[in-house]
């Protein structure tokens, strides 16, 4: 008993005492089962350390440290336990000596099983000068073979801090310890309406708890507001607005418990995200898409009896205190397409502005927040791939950076999975979770990251994309870092899309032009099929024949339309006209040869189609009419022009052929038609 | 209209009935001329709301400031209109379940307590459409969301519609035709309505189905083919899968096909469009399930049969005259018109006994509405009291198809130059749908094809002559008294009766106009295509044996030869073509203003022109869905009812599928019954929470209190001692200090204006325009629970039986032992209840 005389108590009063004080909380939420569980492993250490210590060293005087502990002291300890939010946020600054003669390198720390269950976050960082900031390796141990009595040890879990270098002999350091609770604080009442504002209990211990002498520490504990209903007093206490101190308390014993509670207004937010999936995309196309669906509650006092919109509204501040209305959030810089829905459709109660840092998001659930109540909704976003894919320089390979936990402030997730699908062909993948994620509770209730591996089938995948699958339970925004996911992606791989969609549509064109052209006839001399036959042959050369009188028909145009210039020009422009003739003559000819012998062509081939050679017959004979009919009305035309008589007279000696001119084209024109008939 | 006399009426009473419709209208229907009127007095209510005093100003600051911006608007499911909130479960189940599941499924989220069974009520072309569509994409890899795919069936079949019109109206008048036809449906605001994107009803689909059916129709009775008769088959049954409409089908082409009989069509063409149809269409219909038997039993399918009888006469009249001598046939004319008269009589006798036998005559109610306009208002207030199966107004018709309306009769009138059998369809077609679009307004949709192809080849002819005119007065006049020579050879068409029907039509249109220009000189050009459509018939009338010989005269030549003048077919031109573009303005204009906003989502524009949203309906929907117990029990009046099932994915008592009267009354008569007795009623439906939907705060007019006297009708309908003269005052309608008793003291009145005045200050009902009766009241017997931000929406939630009741419940029985400790403890409670 070397040290803390004054203070001291005896060990098992000391573990009843701690029973005392964090069992109450073992009643609230959730936690009872945990309880249970860390309880029934208390015994089981208690009974390994009868075996182990307690029976071999039976001699040992009660305060004596055995060698794992080493004979450090607490040279003074700077707490701050800030419960202004729905956290429990803990900053220790610890001065630590070593007063025994061998070197340590492992310090040991303790938390209550109960805050240990809840303990989300902590870091261990040694400060001063010579840290260098870099958060040191712990790990949870059991308390005998770290050589602490069992009999103070129930009830608490402890933690070994593993020194970069050993701590000499006389030699100090100062460690900064941060951790972070959630679900600590007990709403009380537990139940409330929407005029009461929202209490809460807290409990802790006046005292550090460590497992070594402490010479002097102080607590300093942050609120929501001045508004406190009750608080423990182990004087000497000071409360000056909404800070509460508590010491200075000098050479307190190790482990000593002195039960703190603290019942006090907190009107923070209480947003609880109980399950958050959050989907990441990787294109190599640009882009990485990010989905997040919340399932997002109110974790404070629950709301009873009923929802006074009125009362609401004309009271913002006072009714309905508890509850909130608007949740942030921070997203990565240069997000872009973001959305905010939920299963019925798009939720309008938004806000989103940028700039180079960051982009943050205002949103605002579709009805507020009252104490227990829930509501779900998604929110996705797009970055850049440039900003999140970069190639390592070692191997090569692509690293996707992402940050981890939730974007928004305020709210801790209870389960969270984290989805990465990296594009098709992508192989090798590695997940690289840094050390902030990793066993960062420890013994505690939330977790390490466990990490699975999926395919997953969208766009038009083949063989499907890999999926990595990181899950976390309790995780807190200090959670919130960059974690990495290394893989092996072939730029030709990016091809592979359109490629597919290429050959797609050019076999089915393919397929299209085979069908078109392949005769699928299963017998080539049955009637119908010669029939058909016959009849397409006869259709194209029907069509020739139109075609080539259709050009004909154009000829007559042209001569027309150099008689309406010579008509303007008057007899300057006779050789013109006359010279345009000679041409349309020789073309003429020519498309009579060729209509000739379409003509035989289609007699051969039609015996069934008499009537319409005749038809055809009858169409040509018209049309070649129809062409010396405008051939003589261009040479009388011409002529007359170039004997220079009047224009009247010209007229009169063309007026016939004009007459039997367009008759023919009537005629010729009805007799197309019914030719295509 | 009507609502403006529920504004303007002053005192909340006025015109309290014809308010109630169109406000229910302007809900149910997303939309029409409504929807934005609607957000006109929202608009102009929250100003109202700024000007007023005390705390109404501050709720409505609120409601305008309250909210950030809404910056972010996903693209995605946007829109989600009442009936389509129950096909997307539906399909959602589907597509989960498989289509065996389907049909057997009985759905117990809705119509507590009975259930029902979905797969024989419902017409599945939607669901499996959807589903088709959805399994084909993700088969291929391709994920889209069951909502996706929802959201994007309307506006794929509505490309289809086009397309399906331009084919029919080709049937009908070649390709030009169609082409305008294509066009005009293309953006007719009417189908506009029911093919935005996340309009998913069954409508979207059917009319698609409907102008397909028809046009495999016209394609078969224009070329005898057997396989367009199998294709038109086909067709029919996707039509009967989709839409309760398909009994239009099965109407109109028997009286098309009885049309061609009277009037000597008959041909084997005819034959074989018509009687494959009727046996394989009944046969395919009666398979699907919500059609079964009805299929042959029911009045709608009779004239199919009987037409089907008569045209075999008619085909055997046809074959014994060909083999027979003429002699032979007199005789056996008058044998079997001496002997078949006499069994013809008894067989209808016996038939006209069986129908009378049903009270409908074997119509079914909606049917009926149909036929006989006042029918549903006199005998079934439930199908009455839908806005969308009331009679429209002449504005709504210039609203859903615009110019069309003008353009309809000319259509008419070019379907007779010449009257084949297609162009006959169109005609039939055409006067039926304006009928029934007249007697309501849903039907606009069936309609709005038949006005797009009548209007199609209306606009096409006119564009025909006045194109050609001009083209020849700018090409032509190289031919001083020709007529142009090859453009024509290009308007021909591939089968022989269109052509022909096309040919003479232009011609004789550019012949008529001729002598009228000449003697009328500067007519008013205003009405020269008016003219330039009309005036064919009147030359029809003086030259009728005008032909389809090819070879004519020089007669005709010359009058080919007469076409418009230069001037006045290009004002014709430049007018149609003005006439044109306003549609398509218009159109434009209808489709983002009234049609793309969703009705569940109302939004207003603030005076510094930011747009502030009014999503109450959600709010609500989404409370209930995660903060109430999963298996909870909700109740409102039926028009919520998909809503609910869907948003809040809660069981609803009543829903917009009515098929039970007795249960959509019962929860009317609690609705205005006093509270206990609605309390009652609602406690022994095992109901947990009530919502009603209350526009009074921000001035929205489709609320329950309009809807109400529909509710005291319902209701009285079955359970007589609601009597809705107890709720009128003088035979108004109101809710001021004026209303009766009865109205200030039931239910729907005390969820509706619970606290109100307290909000408000004075009580004022931006909706009625007056100060609510009575202000100031407690609910002993419901407990309010939510109430979204603008107090659109209110939820109560039903307080326990109170302990003390035992007692009372006991005295009822006559169970209760009458001590006098007991006899005073119960008149304490009942002090303390008054």
């Amino acid at each position: 008993m070397g040290y803390g005389v004054e203070m001291g108590r005896p060990p098992a009063v000391v573990a009843v005492a701690m029973e005392a004080v964090f069992g109450s909380r073992g009643r609230c939420g959730s936690s009872s089962h945990h309880r249970r569980v860390f309880c029934s492993a208390n015994v089981l250490l208690f009974a390994l350390a009868l075996c182990a210590v307690t029976a071999a060293a039976a001699a040992t005087a009660v305060g004596d440290t055995s060698s794992a502990v080493g004979k450090l002291i607490n040279t003074r300890i700077d707490r701050r336990i800030d419960l202004s939010t729905q956290f429990v946020k803990l900053y220790v600054t610890a001065k630590m000596e070593n007063e025994g003669s061998a070197e340590v390198s492992e310090i040991l720390l303790a938390l209550p099983n109960q805050q240990a269950e809840r303990l989300a976050y902590r870091t261990v960082k040694i400060g001063g000068n010579d840290g260098g900031g870099a958060a040191l390796p712990v790990s949870a141990v059991v308390p005998a073979i770290s050589g602490v009595d069992p009999a103070l040890s129930k009830g608490i879990t402890f933690f070994a801090v593993s020194l970069p270098s050993p701590l000499k002999s006389g030699g100090s350091l100062t460690l900064e310890i941060h951790c972070v609770f959630t679900r600590l604080l007990e709403p009380y009442p537990a139940e409330i309406s929407q005029q009461d504002p929202q209490l809460v209990l807290y409990h802790d211990n006046h005292y550090f708890l460590s497992v070594y002498p402490t010479k002097t520490q102080v607590t300093k504990v942050s609120l929501f507001s001045p508004g406190v209903e009750s608080y423990t007093k182990e004087e000497p206490t000071r409360k000056r607005d909404n800070e509460i101190t508590y010491g200075f308390y000098h050479n307190t014993q190790p482990l000593a418990i002195s039960p703190m509670r603290i019942h006090y207004e907190n009107l923070a937010k209480f947003a609880v995200i109980s399950n958050l999936v959050r989907e990441m995309e990787v294109s190599p196309w640009g882009s990485v898409t990010v989905k997040e669906d919340y399932v997002i509650y109110n974790g404070g006092a629950k709301h009873k009896g009923t929802f006074s919109r009125l009362d609401y509204q004309l009271r913002p501040g006072a009714s309905g205190a508890a509850s909130f209305r608007r949740l942030f959030a921070t997203l990565p810089p240069r997000a872009f397409d973001v959305y905010y829905r939920d299963e019925i459709g798009n939720i309008s109660s938004s806000l989103l502005r940028g700039d180079s840092k960051k982009t943050e998001l205002e949103v605002e659930p579709r009805f507020p927040m009252l104490g227990g109540w829930k509501v779900a909704f998604t929110i996705g976003y797009k970055l850049p791939l440039e900003d999140c894919v970069s190639v390592s320089k070692e191997d090569g390979r692509r690293v996707l950076t992402m940050p981890f936990g939730t974007p928004f402030e305020d709210a801790y997730v209870e389960d969270l999975t984290v989805e990465v699908a990296l594009p098709e062909g992508a192989a090798d993948m590695e997940p690289v979770v840094p050390a902030a994620l990793q066993g960062a509770a420890g013994g505690g209730g939330g977790g390490d990251v466990s990490v699975f591996l999926s395919v997953k089938h969208a766009m038009l995948d083949i063989t499907g994309r890999p999926v990595i699958v990181l899950k976390k339970t309790n995780v807190v925004a200090e959670h919130n870092v960059a974690f990495q996911v290394k893989y092996n992606f072939a730029a030709i791989s990016m091809l592979r899309k359109p490629l597919l969609l290429i050959s797609a549509v050019g076999a089915f064109f393919l397929a299209c032009m085979v069908y078109a052209r392949a005769d699928f006839t299963i017998s080539k001399s049955s009637p119908a099929y010669v029939a058909r036959k016959q009849r397409e042959e006869v259709i194209d050369a029907v069509q020739k024949v139109r075609a080539v009188l259709k050009s004909r028909v154009g000829l007559t145009r042209y001569l027309e339309a150099s008689l309406k210039e010579l008509t303007r020009k008057g007899e300057e422009g006779v050789a013109e006209c006359k010279a345009v003739r000679a041409p349309v003559e020789e073309k003429l000819k020519e498309t009579a040869k060729s209509i000739k012998s379409l003509v035989d062509r289609l007699e051969s081939s039609g015996g069934r189609s008499i009537g319409l050679v005749a038809k055809v017959k009858d169409i040509i004979a018209k049309e070649k009419e129809l062409q010396t009919q405008a051939v003589q009305k261009h040479v009388a035309m011409v002529e007359g022009y170039e004997r220079k008589l009047a224009p009247r007279e010209i007229d009169q000696r063309v007026e016939k052929i004009q007459q039997r001119l367009t008759a023919l084209m009537t005629e010729v024109r009805d007799l197309l038609q019914a030719l295509d008939e | 209209m009507g609502q403006v006399d529920s504004r303007g009426g002053g005192g909340g009473g006025g015109g309290g009935e014809r308010g109630l419709r169109s406000s229910e209208r302007s809900r149910k229907s997303g939309g029409e001329e409504d929807g934005e009127r609607e957000r006109g007095d929202k608009g102009r209510s929250a100003k109202d709301g700024e000007s007023k005093g005390a705390i109404g100003d501050d709720v409505s600051l609120n409601a305008l400031r309250g909210n950030p911006t809404a910056t972010i608007l996903c693209g995605l499911t946007l829109l989600l209109i009442c009936v389509m909130a129950f096909s997307i479960r539906l399909f959602s189940y589907l597509s989960k379940a498989g289509v065996y599941n389907f049909w057997n499924w009985f759905d117990d989220r809705t119509w507590y307590p009975l259930g029902r069974v979905v797969g024989g009520t419902v017409y599945p072309g939607l669901m499996l459409t959807a589903g088709t569509m959805w399994k084909i994409a993700n088969s291929l890899n391709i994920p889209l969301s069951v909502e996706t795919v929802c959201v994007f069936t309307a506006p794929v079949f509505s490309a289809n519609t086009a397309w399906a019109t331009f084919l029919l109206a080709k049937e009908v008048r070649g390709p030009g035709a169609g082409l305008t036809a294509a066009a005009l449906i293309a953006t007719v605001p009417s189908y506009i309505s029911r093919s935005v994107a996340g309009s998913y009803d069954n409508e979207g689909i059917a009319i698609f189905a409907l102008v397909f059916t028809f046009f495999l129709y016209l394609k078969t009775l224009n070329t005898g083919s057997l396989f367009y008769a199998t294709a038109n088959a086909l067709a029919y049954f996707y039509m009967v899968c989709s839409w309760g409409g398909y009994t239009f089908i099965i109407n109109l082409i028997p009286i098309h096909a009885l049309v061609c009989l009277f009037s000597g069509r008959y041909s084997s063409r005819l034959y074989v469009a018509f009687a494959p149809l009727v046996v394989f269409g009944t046969l395919l219909a009666a398979s699907v399930p919500v059609v079964g038997f009805n299929a042959v039993m029911t009045s709608e399918h009779f004239a199919s049969f009987l037409v089907f009888c008569i045209l075999h006469i008619v085909a055997l009249v046809c074959f014994l005259k060909r083999i027979l001598p003429k002699k032979t046939l007199l005789l056996a004319q008058t044998v079997v018109i001496t002997l078949g008269l006499g069994g013809a009589i008894a067989l209808g006798a016996v038939l006209v006994a069986m129908v009378a036998k049903s009270p409908t005559l074997g119509w079914s109610g909606r049917s009926l509405s149909l036929l006989d306009p006042t029918y549903a208002s006199k005998y079934i207030p439930i199908i009455a009291s839908v806005s969308e199966h009331q009679p429209p107004t002449w504005p709504s018709y210039f609203m859903d198809i615009h110019i069309l309306a003008f353009l309809v009769p000319a259509g008419f009138v070019a379907c007779f130059l010449p009257l084949s059998d297609a162009s006959l369809f169109l005609v039939l077609y055409g006067v039926t749908s304006v009928y029934f679009s007249g007697v309501m307004v849903r039907l606009m949709l069936v309609l709005a094809p038949a006005a797009c192809i009548l209007s199609g080849v209306a606009l096409s002819a006119a564009f025909n002559t006045l194109t050609r005119s001009a083209k020849f007065h700018i090409y032509g006049f190289i031919f001083p008294k020709g007529a142009p020579v090859e453009s024509e050879a290009k308007s021909t068409a591939p089968t022989e009766p269109k052509v022909t029907a096309e040919d003479s039509a232009t011609d004789s249109a550019s012949e008529v106009v001729t002598p009228k220009v000449a003697t009328s000189g500067r007519k008013r050009r205003g009405s020269k295509m008016k003219e330039a459509e009309e005036e064919p018939q009147r030359e029809r009338k003086s030259a009728p044996s005008k032909g389809k010989s090819t070879s004519k005269p020089k007669v005709q030549d010359k009058r080919t030869a007469w076409p418009l003048p230069l001037d006045v077919s290009l004002l014709g031109l430049a007018l149609l073509l003005s006439a044109s573009c306003f549609y398509m303005y218009h159109s434009v204009w209808a489709a983002s203003e009234a049609y793309s906003a969703p009705s569940i989502v109302l939004s207003t524009h603030t005076q510094d022109g930011r747009t502030h949203i009014f999503d109450d309906f959600r709010e609500a929907y989404a409370w209930l869905r995660h903060n109430t117990r999963e298996d909870a029990k909700v109740v409102s009046w039926w028009d919520y009812g998909y809503q609910t099932t869907a948003m809040a994915n809660r069981t609803v008592l009543v829903d917009n599928n009515t098929w039970n009267n007795t249960h959509i009354a019962t929860v009317g008569t609690a609705m205005s019954s006093p509270e206990r007795q609605g309390w009652e009623i609602f406690k022994a439906l095992d109901v947990d929470y009530v919502f009603v939907i209350f526009g009074g705060m921000v001035g929205y007019p489709s609320d329950d209190i309009n809807k109400f006297l529909w509710m005291v009708r319902i209701g009285g309908g079955v359970f007589p001692h609601i009597k809705e003269s107890d709720y009128l005052r003088n035979g108004q309608y109101r809710i001021d200090a004026q209303a009766t008793p009865t109205m200030l003291n039931c239910l729907m009145y005390k969820l509706s204006y619970y606290r109100f005045t307290d909000a408000t200050g004075d009580g004022y009902d931006r909706v009625r325009g007056t100060q609510i009766g009575k202000k100031h009241f407690k609910l002993n017997y419901f407990e309010e629970v939510f109430t979204t931000q603008h107090w659109m929406v209110r939820i109560y939630k039903l307080k326990p039986v109170k302990n003390r009741t035992r007692g009372r419940v006991k005295a009822r029985t006559k169970q209760a032992v009458r001590t006098s400790l007991r006899g005073s403890v119960r008149k304490i409670w009942r002090r303390r209840r008054t």
